[in-house]
């Protein structure tokens, strides 16, 4: 009897080094049964490495590591490596039926593995977002012009889109995380090729999101606006546009009509349901194929690989620059410790793209407030419908597509705003969904024992037990519902990220352990906390950083408050005034300190309910800009951008500590004031 | 006046119920009208009047020379033309207030490196009677940062020993000691483990074997506070505490290896044994973590209501106390203690890893490299102390919050070996800012409750050198100097930066005119590991 871990991931790995870490004689075997060629070790420091450089206790900067099952064999002697896919599980007899990849001309090789405990790390696949059927996805190896990017295969399969001469445009479409790495990753190798090369061919990239900025699961409109200085024009623009729809706030209401910004990770969630439940009633004419088995997921800086790999094609075979990332350890910053590299290391130049443009090369163009609703194939006469359309949206779309019969030599997008975009290469980055990699691994039978959570993950208890199917499976990462820690810690919510990924595995490997005494005093689910690297700003995340837990509207509020991302556009130190018009906004802010020194920070307050939540924040234009969410007296959640991640330790102090900064009011941020000092 | 000055003040507390009736309102007054109230004592010293703020039952007294007191002094001009700091309280202000709390002796005594904190300022330092049935203790005028403080590693290598290898050296520092917010402690600390830690400071780091029984004799109190009970300390601190013992920290927190530069007093410079010009040392600055923040917060919660029910009644919310020998003083006490004791722990733990790192890099021991621990202090404390006040001898509870003890020679609780050269005292400045040892001295005993300066306050010029110099530029000032720094963050470099101190020469000279410790070594710091 073993104990067996299913994913190769973040979590699955650090559950495997957790338990070993515990276990000096193994009383069982340990299983890790993965389908991946590559295998994620995540590792707080690391021998040669430097010392941690996190900003705040809770925040692990991760450093990941790809691991070959080579690799991981050696270093991990003591675990048996399975190369194959779990297809059936059964709670009741404690087993898993395996297929095995190593054998892959001989598709019925396949392995009954008993397990005395098992811990589900699965993962998640790529939501397919407007997809109309998730097979779409599927298929993204052969002539499809949809692509996904999830782990490092595909990333493997972008670099060949950057390279292949016939992709002249592509469109990007999502607004999270890797849709804005992905961006960069496709415009800055773009650059270095073009300049390396000297070729003629241009690829021009343009980016469908469905908010008014961009970056929504991670950051707030004026963090995109600040992180994203070509970004500070189209706020201005955007501002004038509000100021026209004044009037019209129809459109307005429509287009946000869209957006569920409760929700961070699923970022599609309202579109696949529905398409879910769709391919399920009316069996589809294209149904929905097994998806094939999908690597971990990529885990930070898997762009400085992509961009090693088709930045210097000739020096090594791509496949190796993926798979030793640290070849070339030393990011180009050289203030990352090694092993350690800032997001893009070469820096983000808007005016790269206007200045191609100007010589007729690719241009990089957002499309904001926009959803795909249609698309068709090179050689297609017939438009397929997106998914997840209102009716009224449908009956657009169905419209507008009787005027584009006719069969075309590109591959056609339309979009939600009427314009019809072609293009050669879709790229779907839509966030990501549990469900139909947990379902193949169950199986039908297995599936039955396993309570699920939302989008299809698996429910967990306090100890990581998977609810109903037993005491001995449990789970951990992406693919696990952590509601119930949600409920009990106020400052925690989860996301579908490696860092999560990571103290999920160590928590789980406890629970497995029966560790009571450690389990007692763990305090990782005790507050969201996330650092991570975009464009060369450190942007810090602190518990309910976007108004999580607070409710549609607040969270909304928070989300895309305008107001302040006028503040980036025009310097910083000035008031913007009321956010919307809709909305009861009180906006006040520090006295000038004198005529040729600007207040430096504002504050802005929001009544929801009986609470009174207010908003502080201080922006200094291309150096810090800081968001503090005050609920009830207390700072609840943070977002600390640029030099400002350095007040990490001392949000993180106060938040734990829940001291009442009500009375010092907007002078939390004053500029002149050393909180840490302040608090020391 | 602006709507700011007018703000009650009484920023803070943890709490959700405001404890009107035990906070006093704030007078609102024009600068000149303050002034009336402060009065120049000596060329380095002012003294604030009772009257200044309501209630005041001794004198405050500030140590600043002409160049400090205009900070001092434009800090309370700009709370009262509402151009400054708006909700926090000045430290001219806060050094009144805590003048005002109840079983307060002699006068609230500030140092030159004073600046706004929460409730009492950082660098405050105020004693209250223990026979006293109504004096307090207030959590207050320790600080969140329990036992912050000062360690001083000796070694008998010469600048010229490290001069080729200063870059690795200080790599290897900064690979070796869990740097930065969130590092986690390379001793490996079980919730068990954390208990006896806490209730046996530098004991247990002697019986885990990673200290020398030598160093607690250089280490105020031998590195533990005997009235520590860790069963006081709330289960939410020790959490926080767990995963950070043996941590250097962020902020202001760093590891520095420096020079002998001056030698002021060459006999006590001997006797701590860093006579030599030249010689290398190594300073340690750390605290108690998020472990002390959360004892500190626990206490301040349980003794607002406590006020509420003994009477207490106190200008500033922030300054909640509890009587010294109700159940919330006794609490806190036992809990500050232990959280004394893991900061101990923790710069044992460090001390542990610079020696590796030493002996590591010249092929040699600890032991062949002499790292003695020359002495700790603790910048964030409460003690029982005796000290003499009006020719009588008391026995006082003595808030040290941004203050260092600096006990005379013949003073019976320093070490033997510093009986008679007085206590050495550990000053850091940090990024090629010098740093400094002094010696108490009996002025000291007589004014300042045996107290001097910690460090190089930072106050209002701190965010202005943030605005005024660029990071590389920081950095390029710092290599002219010669001096390698390993920084977990570069913004960290901005906001350290010397030129953003007071210059910390400025604070110390102040003490040592004033008498209050005297100058004995300068040291030159030639590479800072820093989170």
């Amino acid at each position: 009897m073993s104990i067996v871990v299913v994913g190769g991931g973040v979590a699955g790995v650090s559950v495997i080094t957790e338990l070993l870490r515990h276990t000096q004689e193994t009383p069982h075997s340990i299983i890790l049964i993965s389908p991946s060629q590559t295998l994620k070790l995540a590792s707080e420091s690391e021998a040669n490495s430097s010392a941690n450089t996190n900003a705040a206790s809770l925040l692990k900067e991760i450093t990941i590591y790809d691991l070959t099952p080579d690799e991981f064999r050696s270093r991990f002697p003591k675990v048996e490596l399975v190369r194959g896919s779990v297809t059936e599980t059964d709670p009741s007899s404690h087993t898993v039926q395996v297929t095995l990849n190593d054998s892959l001309t001989d598709s019925s090789a396949s392995r009954t593995i008993a397990y005395k405990q098992i811990c589900f790390a699965v993962g998640a696949v790529p939501s397919p977002g407007p997809l109309p059927n998730p097979s779409w996805l599927s298929t993204s190896n052969s002539n499809s012009f949809v692509h996904t990017i999830r782990d490092a295969e595909s990333v493997q399969n972008l670099k060949s889109l950057t390279e292949d001469t016939h992709i002249k445009k592509i469109v990007v479409v999502g607004n999270g995380a890797i849709a804005m790495e992905i961006v960069h990753a496709l415009t800055t190798a773009r650059a270095s090729r073009d300049s390396e090369q000297r070729t003629n061919h241009v690829q021009n990239v343009d980016w469908v999101v469905r908010d008014r900025f961009l970056g929504h699961t991670l950051l707030d409109a004026t963090a995109a606006a600040f992180i994203l200085p070509s970004l500070t024009d189209r706020m201005r623009k955007l501002e004038d546009e509000f100021e026209r729809n004044d009037n019209n706030s129809d459109s307005i209401s429509n287009s946000n009509s869209n957006s569920n910004s409760n929700d961070d990770i699923e970022e599609e969630e309202v579109p696949r349901k529905k398409q879910r439940t769709g391919d399920n009633g009316n069996g589809n004419d294209n149904p929905p194929s097994r998806l094939k088995p999908v690597g971990a997921a990529l885990g930070p800086y898997w762009f400085d690989k992509f961009r090693n790999a088709t930045a210097s094609p000739s020096s090594a075979s791509p496949s190796s620059a993926l798979e030793n990332p640290f070849t070339n350890a030393r990011c180009a910053c050289h203030s990352c410790k090694p092993g350690f590299f800032c997001f893009p290391s070469a820096g983000f130049d808007p005016e790269m793209f206007s200045q191609e443009e100007k010589k007729g090369g690719g241009n990089l163009r957002v499309v904001y407030e926009a959803k795909i609703v249609a698309f068709r194939e090179k050689g297609v006469a017939k438009f397929s419908l997106a998914a997840g359309l209102t009716e009224t949206e449908r009956g657009d779309a169905e419209k507008r597509m009787e005027g584009l019969r006719g069969a075309v030599n590109r591959s056609q997008i339309l979009l939600s705003d009427d314009e019809v975009v072609d293009c050669d290469a879709l790229i779907v980055a839509c966030g990501v969904d549990s469900g139909y990699v947990i379902d193949s691994v169950l199986g039908e039978e297995g599936g039955r024992f396993f309570r699920r959570g939302r989008h299809g993950t698996l429910k967990v208890d306090k100890q990581m037990r998977c609810v109903g199917a037993g005491g001995d499976c449990f789970a951990a990462g992406d693919c696990c519902d952590l509601s119930d820690f949600e409920k009990e810690n106020e400052l925690f919510h989860q996301m579908q990220l490696w860092s999560q990924a990571k103290i999920e595995g160590s928590y789980t490997a406890h629970c497995m352990l029966g560790m009571d005494e450690e389990l007692q005093s763990d305090f990782c689910f005790e507050m969201f906390a996330h650092q991570t690297t975009f464009l060369d700003k450190k942007v810090v995340l602190l518990g309910l950083f976007n108004g999580q837990k607070m409710g549609g509207k607040m969270n909304e509020f928070v989300m895309t408050e305008e107001g302040l991302a006028k503040e980036v556009s025009e310097g910083g130190g000035k008031v913007g005034g009321l956010v919307e018009p809709s909305c009861e906004v009180d906006m006040a802010r520090n006295p000038p300190i004198s005529s040729d020194k600007p207040a430096k920070s504002i504050v802005s307050t929001k009544k929801i309910g009986d609470g009174d939540v207010k908003i502080l924040t201080r922006v200094k234009q291309e150096k810090e800009y800081v968001k503090c969410i005050v609920s009830g007296g207390r700072v609840v959640g943070a977002m600390l951008v640029g030099g400002a991640v350095d007040l990490a330790d001392t949000m993180e102090q106060i938040m734990m500590s829940r001291i009442n900064v009500d009375a010092l009011d907007f002078d939390l941020l004053d500029d002149n004031i050393e909180i840490d000092e302040y608090f020391d | 006046m602006s709507s700011f000055a007018e703000k009650t003040g009484d920023c803070g507390a943890p709490s959700t119920t405001p404890a009107v009736s035990t906070v006093r309102p704030r007078i609102v007054r024009t600068y000149e009208e303050h002034m009336k109230y402060i009065k120049k004592l000596t060329p380095n010293s002012w003294q604030i009047l009772p009257g200044f703020v309501p209630g005041m039952r001794v004198p405050g007294i500030f140590y600043v020379n002409e160049r400090l007191e205009q900070l001092m002094l434009s800090e309370l001009q700009q709370s009262c033309d509402g151009t400054g700091i708006g909700g926090f309280i000045p430290a001219c202000s806060q050094i009144a207030n805590v003048a005002a709390l109840p079983g307060i002796v002699k006068s609230s005594i500030a140092m030159p490196d004073v600046h706004s904190g929460y409730g009492f300022s950082i660098g405050n330092v105020a004693a209250f009677d223990m026979n006293d049935k109504d004096a307090i203790v207030s959590p207050g005028g320790v600080g969140f940062d329990i036992n912050c403080g000062v360690r001083l590693l000796r070694t008998n290598l010469f600048e010229k020993d490290i001069e080729g290898v200063k870059e690795n050296l200080a790599q290897s520092l900064f690979d070796h000691i869990p740097v930065g917010v969130g590092s986690k402690g390379v001793i490996p600390t079980s919730p068990s483990d954390l208990d006896s830690a806490l209730e046996l400071g530098m004991d247990w780091s002697l019986r885990e074997g990673y200290a020398w029984a030598e160093d607690k004799e250089h280490v105020e109190e031998y590195g533990r506070m005997l009235q520590a009970d860790p069963r006081k300390v709330s289960k939410r601190a020790k959490k926080r505490g767990l995963p950070q013992l043996g941590t250097l920290g962020a902020g202001n927190h760093y590891c520095e290896i420096q020079i002998v530069d001056e030698v002021h007093d060459q006999k006590a410079a001997n006797r701590m044994g860093i006579g030599a010009r030249g010689q290398v040392v190594v300073m340690i600055h750390s605290g108690s973590r998020g472990l002390g923040h959360q004892v500190a917060t626990d206490s301040l919660v349980e003794m607002e209501r406590a006020m509420a029910r003994d009477g207490i009644v106190v200008n500033d919310r922030q300054l909640a106390c509890a009587k010294i020998h109700s159940t919330e003083g006794q609490n806190y006490l036992a809990a500050m203690s232990a959280a004394a004791n893991f900061a101990w722990v923790n710069r044992s733990a460090m001390t542990f890893l610079a020696r590796q790192t030493f002996a590591k890099m010249f092929s040699s021991t600890p032991d062949d490299l002499d790292m003695h621990v020359v002495y700790d202090v603790s910048h964030n404390i409460a003690k029982v102390e005796q000290h003499v006040v009006d020719d009588q001898l008391r026995t006082l509870l003595v808030h040290r919050k941004g203050a260092t003890r600096a006990f005379p020679p013949h003073h019976p609780l320093i070490p033997v070996d510093y009986q008679f050269t007085g206590q050495p005292v550990l000053i850091g400045g940090t990024m090629g800012t010098c740093s400094y040892v002094l010696a108490g001295t009996q002025k000291g005993m007589d004014e300042t409750f045996g107290s001097t300066c910690h460090g190089a306050g930072r106050a209002q010029s701190r965010a202005k050198s943030r605005r005024q110099l660029s990071y590389t530029d920081v950095l390029d000032n710092l290599n002219k100097k010669g001096i390698s720094i390993r920084v977990a963050s570069p913004k960290l470099v901005m906001e350290e930066a010397p030129e953003s101190y007071k210059d910390v020469t400025e604070v110390v000279n102040t003490c040592h005119d004033a008498g209050i410790s005297k100058k004995v070594v300068k040291l030159r710091p030639v590479a800072v590991v820093k989170g």
